[in-house]
């Protein structure tokens, strides 16, 4: 479960990434690539916990997967390797480095800022979640 | 994920062809943006383990300054990863200064294995974690390098799959995998495998006593990983680690 390692290092990288106005994110969309390591299903399991008392806290999690990709160094072609067969899908090579499918990329995040209205959400800043709301913000 | 409603939950077998709110059971953790409250997008584009991997650029850096070769291995729990450093580290004492850093998760069994070998050995007990991270090497690499040292070898914690996301700053991953592990290993567990361009196969001594076919598991590791070098050897009989020897010496400037 390295995936809750990858959860803390999510919420901080999106945390870098958030300016002061922001409130809390509602979603994080994640790029995690076939051959990264890291299962998707078990970050999603990991994310809520790495997220807690964080402006990310309660957020959903949107993985994008990126397929495999080899280039081939006999014929030049970047083709999708049919993993974990590693050949060039052009001319059958085996000359091949891999040449997408290791990302493991924060890509966005969803946000809410703090409008003009700052009563309105005192009621439902009540009702979140403890430490969803109220660090960092205000 | 349910995609609909990116509620974040998963293994939905509803349609989504309803409004919010839900009929369906589960919770949304997210409440409805409050009325005060503008929403904004960030685009990030950032690289989520980027710490690690800065971390990992920083103990390359350091390793070449000092013309050292860090070697990552990486196997499941048993392959015979501490058996083999033993018979390593005393093949090469006294012509190759090593140093040796041994993850697991809890004890420093393997590195009181290891010592008395020739080369100074310092044990990261991860603990609850499954793997070593490029900022615990950093720090034992300050203390187990000595001005020496040409080779050092990282036995990661056992485990096929969490170290094969966390760079070190290793020089290159060592995939191992025992003989009685199964000849589709390496296509099992293609993260680890494509990734490394040498592969051990260990404990060959139990091949009379297996149905494992060395040729369809040599097979598995080229498709994973075209041009990988393959060791096969036993570090019990001792049969096969000359190659495996020979080849660390050509690993040293």
């Amino acid at each position: 479960m390295h995936e809750l390692s990858v959860a803390v290092a999510l919420v901080q990288q999106a945390e870098d990434a958030l300016t002061p106005a922001v409130r809390r994110v509602t979603r994080v969309g994640i790029a995690v690539g076939v051959l990264s390591g890291v299962d998707p299903e078990a970050l999603r399991m990991a994310f809520p916990a790495a997220a807690e008392g964080t402006r990310l806290a309660g957020a959903s999690l949107a993985v994008r997967l990126i397929a495999a990709q080899t280039r081939c160094a006999a014929c030049g072609d970047t083709t999708t390797p049919d993993v974990p067969y590693f050949i060039c899908g052009a001319c059958g090579s085996a000359e091949i480095t891999i040449a997408a499918g290791r990302e493991l990329l924060l890509e966005r995040l969803e946000c809410e800022e703090d409008g003009i209205d700052a009563g309105a959400r005192m009621p439902e800043d009540a009702r979140s979640d403890a430490g969803t709301t109220g660090a960092g913000d205000v | 994920m349910c995609e609909e409603c990116g509620c974040g939950e998963t293994g939905h077998l509803h349609a989504h062809d309803h409004a919010h709110p839900h009929p369906h059971p589960h919770d949304h953790a997210q409440a409805p943006p409050a009325s005060g409250a503008r929403q904004r997008v960030i685009e990030v584009e950032r690289n989520i383990l980027t710490q690690n991997d800065a971390a990992a650029a920083a103990n390359r850096a350091w390793l070449q300054a000092r013309g050292i070769t860090a070697l990552n291995l990486i196997s499941a729990p048993g392959t015979g990863k501490t058996l083999l450093l033993e018979r390593t580290l005393e093949r090469l004492a006294g012509t190759i200064p090593c140093a040796v850093i041994a993850g697991d998760q809890q004890t420093d069994n393997d590195a009181r294995r290891l010592r008395g070998k020739g080369a100074p050995v310092i044990q990261i007990e991860t603990l609850s974690a499954c793997h070593l991270d490029a900022p615990r090497v950093g720090h034992a690499l300050e203390d187990v390098v000595t001005p020496e040292t040409r080779l050092v070898f990282i036995e990661n914690v056992g485990n096929l799959v969490c170290p094969s996301a966390f760079d070190l700053g290793e020089a290159f991953k060592v995939a191992l995998l025992s003989v009685t592990e199964g000849e589709d290993k390496p296509v099992k567990y293609p993260a680890l495998f494509s990734q490394a361009p040498v592969a051990v196969m260990t404990k060959t001594d139990l091949l009379p006593y297996l149905d494992f076919d060395l040729a369809r598991c040599r097979g598995a590791l080229r498709a994973v990983r075209p041009g990988v070098f393959v060791f096969e050897l036993s570090a019990r009989t001792g049969d096969g680690l000359d190659a495996w020897i020979d080849y660390l010496a050509t690993l040293v400037p």
